[in-house]
Parts: structure tokens; C-alpha cells; sequence
């Protein structure tokens, strides 16, 4: 089989993943509190990843610099403390349908952060994908029903 | 705009500004320093610390209150949701092993869709999916595909 059949199916596993993520929170959050469910959600994504780790890659797990621990600590900050929490608060206030595409523009930021920190060129691509997005997200934020 | 949105707005825009700010630092941490699967465990146990720090009094309030059946499907259905997302970042990695990132990050990115689609399949009593959240949404993953291949 031709290996970016393989990728794309892991592309596509991957999104079912990140969608199916997204949908099981509004039911859970009939039953517990966003932050309750936000730090289950946490234990069990790193229970799962740290076994895939453990697994595929055990040596390197203690090799880590003290330098790389403390990019961790912020990315574990950043993506899991903050990002998480705001966003099962985001799809408890506004449902998935609204709170996922807006999430889901996250490399919007990304690129704005880029070329803001990194001097990364504007390209015409870039800045028709920002306006796409942009409009997308103001389409989303009149609906009113 | 309705009032009562504007937080949940609010709070998802703060979500994608984190997990945006956490990505540009990870391409240096994962080119440089350790690999995708071995940030994401790290990062994993540093965001549950601070988790526990932020929400010690909450936490353990709402652990020892609601200890009914009521609870525990809500807690199942988290793990799930922490299980699906823990597949989600290593489908994705093993993706890239296999295709170049022109084509796992523009696939990667249609999730809100499915998120979308799976709602109206499975959450209809909880929430409407309207035609112009699906052209809204249709529109960021078209921008958003288009955002990656301009960076690659």
C-alpha cells in the first residue's frame, strides 16, 4: 500500500479522535462540572499517551535535559491547564458545534504568533487562509439560534 | 450576538490562543529537544500539576459531595474524551511518519467538522446544528488548510 494512503488514514483516525474528544464532553457535562471533567480528561489522555510513550520510546522518557522539562512545564500550562479548561468552558456555554470550528482555528494564531515573534513572511496563501477564517469564526458569532 | 454566548465565545477564543501559543513553542521543543510523543507525556503531567494547583479547593469538594452514579457517567465519559484526544495526538504523529505534513495537517484539521457532524448525529436533543455554524465552520477548515500549506 502507498505509504500516504497509511498517513492519511492515521489523518483521518486523528480527527475522529479530536472530534470525538469534543463530543463526549457535552453529555459529560450534564453530570460533572467543566473543571472536574477537564482534570479526568487530563489523567486519561496521559495515562494513554504515557503508555504509548512508555512503549515506542521508553529510553528517551529518561533522557529529558532540565531545560526541555521546564518547555514542558509551560506547554503543559499552556495546552492542558489553560487550553483545555477554556475550551470544555467554551463548548458548556456554547455547545460543540460553535465552540469546535472556533478551537479548530487555533493555527490562525499559531500563524500570527509566527510571524510576529519568528519575522516568518506573509505569503498570499497566509493571508487569504487568515481572512477565511476570520469570516468563518464572524459567520459563526451572528448565528443567533 | 446573544448576551449569554459571549463567554462561551470568549473562552473559546482563550483556548485557541493557548493551544496556538503552545504549538509555536513545541516546534522548537520537538525540533530541538525531545520527541512529539515524549513532549506530549511531559507536558500531559505538567498541565494535570497545575490543573490540581488552579483547582485543589473544587476538586476535592466536588469529589467528596457528588459521589453518585449520576457522577460516575460523567467521569466515563471524560475518560473518553481524554482517551479520544490521547488517540487524536498519536494518530496524528504516527500520520507524519508515514506522509509528509502537506498532507496529515490539512486532514488533521477537518475535526471540527467532524465534531460537527457527529452532533447532529448524536447530541440533536442537546444541540442545533444550523446551516450557517456548518458554512462558518466549512470556512475556518478551508482557511485553516490553507494557513498549513502556506507554511510548509
Amino acid at each position: 500500500m502507498d505509504s500516504s494512503l497509511i498517513g492519511i488514514g492515521f489523518s483521518l483516525l486523528a480527527a475522529l479522535g479530536f472530534g470525538v474528544s469534543a463530543v463526549l464532553v457535552r453529555p459529560g457535562l450534564a453530570h460533572i462540572s467543566f473543571t472536574l471533567g477537564t482534570f479526568v480528561s487530563v489523567v486519561a489522555s496521559m495515562l494513554f499517551i504515557g503508555t504509548i510513550a512508555a512503549l515506542t520510546d521508553f529510553s528517551a522518557l529518561f533522557s529529558v535535559s532540565l531545560a526541555a522539562l521546564a518547555w514542558f512545564a509551560v506547554l503543559g500550562l499552556l495546552s492542558f491547564a489553560m487550553g483545555r479548561l477554556f475550551y470544555y468552558r467554551g463548548i458548556a456555554r456554547l455547545g460543540v458545534a460553535r465552540a469546535a470550528p472556533i478551537v479548530g482555528a487555533t493555527p490562525l494564531v499559531a500563524a500570527v504568533l509566527a510571524i510576529l515573534v519568528y519575522q516568518e513572511a506573509l505569503s498570499y496563501l497566509l493571508a487569504l487562509g487568515v481572512t477565511t477564517v476570520v469570516i468563518g469564526i464572524v459567520i459563526i458569532l451572528r448565528e443567533q439560534g | 450576538m446573544k448576551g449569554r454566548l459571549l463567554p462561551g465565545y470568549f473562552f473559546s477564543a482563550a483556548a485557541a490562543v493557548s493551544y496556538g501559543t503552545s504549538q509555536v513553542i513545541s516546534r522548537t521543543v520537538v525540533r530541538e529537544m525531545a520527541s512529539p510523543l515524549v513532549t506530549s507525556a511531559f507536558s500531559l503531567i505538567f498541565g494535570l500539576l497545575f490543573l490540581y494547583l488552579f483547582l485543589f479547593p473544587t476538586l476535592n469538594r466536588q469529589i467528596r459531595q457528588r459521589n453518585t452514579p449520576q457522577v460516575g457517567r460523567g467521569v466515563i465519559l471524560f475518560v473518553g474524551s481524554g482517551v479520544a484526544a490521547g488517540v487524536g495526538v498519536t494518530a496524528m504523529y504516527a500520520g507524519l511518519k508515514w506522509a509528509p505534513v502537506t498532507v496529515v495537517s490539512p486532514v488533521t484539521a477537518i475535526n471540527p467538522l467532524v465534531a460537527i457532524g457527529l452532533t447532529h448525529l448524536f447530541l440533536q436533543h442537546l444541540e442545533r446544528v444550523t446551516w450557517r455554524i456548518l458554512v462558518g465552520a466549512l470556512l475556518v477548515v478551508g482557511g485553516v488548510v490553507m494557513i498549513t500549506l502556506s507554511q510548509v
